[in-house]
């Protein structure tokens, strides 16, 4: 019988071990090497590999700038005219053609390297501010939240919605992840840069409205056929917390003062035509007239040329308050110190355009 | 370096490379993603996928030759595959060593002892073998009948043995020469009875319970998809797979059946460790012990993971090379070498021929038997959509082995395990369901391809999928056809205004479409013109609320007006009905019935158009049971499918 010995590796056993661990090491070094060959599906989804053959460099052109956003094209761009829009969004090609829309460019992106994921981007051109405002602010989400970082434009889980100039642009995202959002932030931010920056993010008639109580993000353009009347037209509205109660104020800047001051009657008429019963008149409102439709009450007056009013109140004291501001306002634009109006010729080449 | 130090390492390693590959097999060119990464590589050293997909379509996909090198390996060195390669064998190992580690050494010895039920890995191994040689046995047989040199072969055959049998005087010869002749007329025996059949087909299932794709399964199907979120996102979070929860179970089970005896998995069920047993029964290089000095100490018992006896009778097939008994042998009478044991060996399999005949036939008989059902043939499930490429479903049947690789890489997450709507066979290999996922089958992902190890679904390229280039002339692959569910779907069945899946149809042109209809809006009672004031209505009746009726879906006829076309309700107040235009007013007079009109853009779809990507069902509104769905009817993998005329 042998005696018990020493566990002590042996010579052989720790060359084969050393010879064991080189095929490893040799593995390795073989499957690392391998991840370089790139697989035919990663490849496919390489923007050059999903390029339509058909179309000129410039139609295969990303439709925005990616420079260093870290993000690659994931699909070719698609363009589409007042006449094809149906084809992408039939459901809501109404409310754009409208609108005054003139072009629609789409492509998603997906970030670097990462193709499970990716950003579709909506970039509509409505032809003027006021139509690309309009379409962003008629459209905004119940789940919006304000971006910090881009003026004029909002967020909901997993998208980012602005209004920059003339373009009204969508950047849907497959999913709310953070990397991706933040990227989407950067290319949402050097779009702005490059289409005019903060000048092209300011809201259209953003000065028609006091401030006291303005509920933030709350402005809307309505680029026709307002609260149900043709004739209101490109109507800014606004809403307001005043005693806890919510309230909505409209105003809209017309050729002249007589033309304000004709359209405000011809509503009341069309109100009163309408069932609406006249109530007494706030009497801080100069020329205001109140109406009260089913349980809500209406405000319409004029100020120089702008048509205004609170509409749809369900509170008369809230309403007259903010009336009242709402006239002084106005009276402050209208008066000797007012700004230069900049917007009256954009509203009407704004009408003529639709 | 103590030899069974190095074997930790290599199990390590291997494991630790099987993690990285289930982790990185996401599209992407990250070095955490799929970039290059060869994520199936494990799958293709696996001798069972080889020699299964083999047997089942008499092809060898090509880089199942990697499984050569384990054979050759397992031929001259034993079952190093298992001992130090096999990542659910390391699995099984440390969680057995755990469970047993602080056991006594009677109680370790008495859990590491072979046992007669080791012999069931056999069974399972030829019973899943015969079942993929289905197709391999019907070509042998059709030989004896249909190729003329072959059935002069058999009839020399014949006639040489009948003489040999006549005059050969020797029993032994006599003996072998009427079993050769019983065999040449069973074979053409056989041939006939099979010939125009159905007694033989295959069918691929050691996918089952080999253990790289079980193990490959369970980790992409069960794990990853728990462990996904947005600290550790292995792939998008949130993915689900339908079905995983039988996944896990098999997968939880024959883990924590270590609990009980060490490696449980190996040494009872294993058909992968079977096939290596058999080829490695032989091996140049085997455990065993040296002559002389062995006390019966059982220190190599207490430690072996192949529960082969080593201190006795060594069942030499039965060993996985743990070297523990070499390393743990306090008298250094273990060695590996050429020489076989001192005290003895037992090559085995040690199965009865009983047994082996009865897993055979059982085999053999198993996937006819399933074939009744008609589900490759007439009477194919349309549920089943299966990912682009793939094969037509008997071919598909004969190659997949349900490894997951496909379901794990898919970037939308569409394709999940089957239950049994592709019949028994099919469980768990990959189909596609669109109510899950972020989206459809992306068209242009080729992805579930190019990773499937055995070419079940084709590695195909883009153009292909797309149908460019030299596939112009066969157009873009197709998975299915749409069908609208007119009971379900919103404008059919309900007058909604909805065009939600034409919208999202992602081909061009569109592969639906819609067509234009009016239909009348149910009220609760008769609207009555009252007065007409420009383009406005003042009516009698129940209120309209605006908010559902002024959306410029609705719109509105007079009954004294047939001939004039529904006009846009712009808007409704107090009032009435505000017009986009009054073409009523020459017309229409006090007491005229309105009737109110829903604009209906109705779906269709165009079957030469639609690829079957499932968009337009995960998109549809009706979340439930979807009111337009995608069915396997007209997919490009089988003519069976076809639906145009």
């Amino acid at each position: 019988m042998k005696p018990a010995v020493p566990k002590k590796p042996g010579k052989i056993e720790t060359r084969l071990s050393m010879a064991v661990l080189a095929v490893l090491v040799a593995i390795g070094v073989g499957v690392a090497l391998r991840q370089f060959r790139i697989s035919p599906a990663v490849l496919a989804l390489r923007p050059e590999s999903l390029h339509e053959e058909a179309g000129s460099p410039a139609d295969r052109a990303p439709i925005i700038d990616l420079k260093e956003s870290g993000m690659v094209p994931f699909s070719p761009p698609e363009r589409f005219t007042p006449d094809t829009l149906y084809e992408k969004i039939d459901g809501r090609a109404d409310l754009y053609l409208a609108a005054g829309f003139v072009s629609l460019a789409t492509q998603r992106f997906a970030p670097d390297h990462a193709h499970d994921r990716w950003v579709e981007v909506f970039v509509y051109d409505m032809g003027t501010q006021q139509n690309a405002f309009s379409v962003f602010s008629m459209q905004r989400r119940e789940t919006a939240r304000t971006d910090r970082q881009l003026p004029n434009a909002y967020r909901t889980e997993n998208a980012l919605f602005m209004a920059r100039g003339q373009y009204y642009l969508e950047w849907i995202g497959t999913d709310g992840t953070p990397p991706l959002q933040e990227q989407i932030g950067i290319l949402a931010r050097r779009f702005s840069d490059t289409h005019g920056g903060a000048d092209a993010a300011v809201v259209p008639g953003g000065r028609l409205f006091p401030e006291a109580g303005l509920s933030a993000d709350s402005r809307q353009l309505i680029t026709a056929n307002a609260f149900g009347y043709e004739q209101l037209d490109n109507i800014h509205t606004a809403g307001y917390l005043i005693h806890g109660v919510r309230l909505t104020a409209f105003v809209s800047e017309r050729k002249n003062a007589s033309a304000a001051a004709a359209l405000a009657d011809s509503y009341r008429q069309t109100l009163i035509a309408y069932g609406a019963d006249a109530a007494a008149a706030p009497p801080a409102v100069d020329g205001a007239a109140m109406l009260q439709v089913f349980d809500t009450m209406e405000i319409v007056f004029s100020r120089g040329n702008y048509l205004a009013g609170v509409h749809e109140a369900t509170d008369p004291t809230a309403a007259t308050i903010l009336a009242q501001r709402l006239a002084e306002h106005l009276e402050g634009l209208t008066g000797p110190h007012a700004p230069p109006p900049q917007e009256i010729g954009e509203a009407e080449e704004n009408k003529e355009q639709q | 370096m103590r030899i069974i130090t190095t074997r930790r390492i290599s199990q390590t390693f291997f494991f630790l490379l099987f993690l990285w590959f289930c982790a990185v097999s996401t599209l992407g060119e990250q070095v955490w993603q799929l970039r290059g990464w060869p994520v199936g590589w494990l799958l293709e050293l696996d001798p069972l996928v080889g020699l299964g997909t083999l047997l089942a379509t008499g092809t060898l996909y090509a880089g199942l030759l990697w499984g050569l090198l384990t054979v050759v390996l397992t031929i001259f060195l034993g079952r190093v595959f298992c001992g130090w390669i096999c990542p659910f064998g390391a699995l099984h190992q440390a969680v057995g060593w755990l469970a047993g580690r602080k056991r006594s050494a009677a109680v370790q010895i008495a859990a590491n002892r072979y046992r007669p039920a080791q012999r069931i890995k056999y069974v399972i191994l030829i019973f899943l073998l015969s079942g993929a040689a289905g197709d391999f046995l019907a070509w042998l047989l059709d030989l004896s009948v249909e190729s003329s040199i072959a059935v002069a072969g058999i009839a020399a055959a014949s006639l040489a043995c009948g003489i040999a049998a006549v005059r050969v005087r020797k029993a032994f010869w006599r003996r072998w020469t009427t079993v050769l002749v019983l065999l040449i007329i069973g074979w053409v025996g056989l041939g006939f009875l099979t010939d125009g059949s159905r007694l033989l087909a295959a069918s691929l299932q050691t996918g089952l319970l080999d253990p790289l794709p079980l193990f490959y399964r369970s980790v992409n199907l069960t794990l990853l998809p728990l462990l996904d979120g947005r600290m550790a996102a292995f792939s998008s979070p949130g993915r689900l797979y339908p079905g995983s929860v039988a996944i896990g179970l098999l997968f939880w089970t024959v883990v924590l059946l270590n609990l009980v005896i060490p490696r449980f998995y190996c040494r009872f069920i294993c058909p992968l460790g079977a096939l290596l047993e058999i080829l490695g029964r032989n091996a140049l290089y085997r455990m065993g012990q040296k002559p002389d000095g062995c006390t019966a100490c059982g220190a190599c018992d207490r430690h072996c993971e192949g529960a082969c006896d080593p201190s006795t009778t060594l069942r030499s097939a039965e060993c996985v090379l743990c070297m523990n008994c070499l390393d743990r042998c306090p008298h250094d009478v273990m060695g590996y070498g050429l020489h076989p044991s001192a005290a003895g060996e037992m090559a085995g399999p040690d199965l009865s021929k009983r047994e082996f005949t009865a897993a055979l036939v059982s085999g053999v008989a198993a996937v006819p038997l399933l074939r009744l059902s008609g589900g490759v043939d007439a009477n194919w499930n349309p549920a089943v959509i299966r990912p682009p490429g793939a094969l037509d479903e008997a071919n598909f049947l004969r190659r997949c082995i349900k490894c997951g690789q496909c379901m794990r890489v898919c970037p939308t997450n569409v394709i999940h395990p089957a239950g049994l709507q592709a019949g028994i066979e099919g469980i768990w290999t990959p189909v596609l369901n669109f109510r899950v996922g972020t989206s459809g089958c992306q068209r242009g992902c080729i992805a579930c391809g190019q990773l499937c190890p055995t070419a079940a679904i084709r590695p195909i390229p883009l153009d292909e999928r797309l149908g460019r280039g030299e596939f112009a002339d066969r157009g873009p692959i197709r998975i299915g056809t749409a069908f609208v569910d007119r009971g379900r779907c919103l404008p059919w069945a309900m007058d909604r205004p909805c065009i939600v899946c034409q919208e999202n149809c992602p081909v061009s042109p569109k592969a639906i479409f819609t067509r234009e209809e009016f239909r009348p809006v149910r009220l609760s009672g008769d609207l009555r013109l009252r007065e007409m004031v420009e383009d406005r209505l003042l009516f009698d009746g129940p209120a309209l609320p605006a908010e559902r009726f002024a959306t410029g879906d609705y719109f509105v006829t007079l009954e004294e007006s047939p001939d004039i076309a529904p006009v846009r309700i712009k808007d409704i107040g107090s009032g009435g009905i505000s017009l986009a235009e009054n073409p009523f007013v020459e017309t229409a007079s006090p007491g005229a019935r309105i009737t109110v009109r829903v604009k209906l853009q109705l779906p269709f779809v165009d079957p030469s158009a639609c690829i079957g990507c499932g968009i337009c069902e995960h998109e549809c509104p009706v979340k439930g049971r979807r009111a337009i769905r995608v069915s396997a009817e007209n997919a490009s993998r089988d003519r069976q499918h076809r639906l145009l005329l």
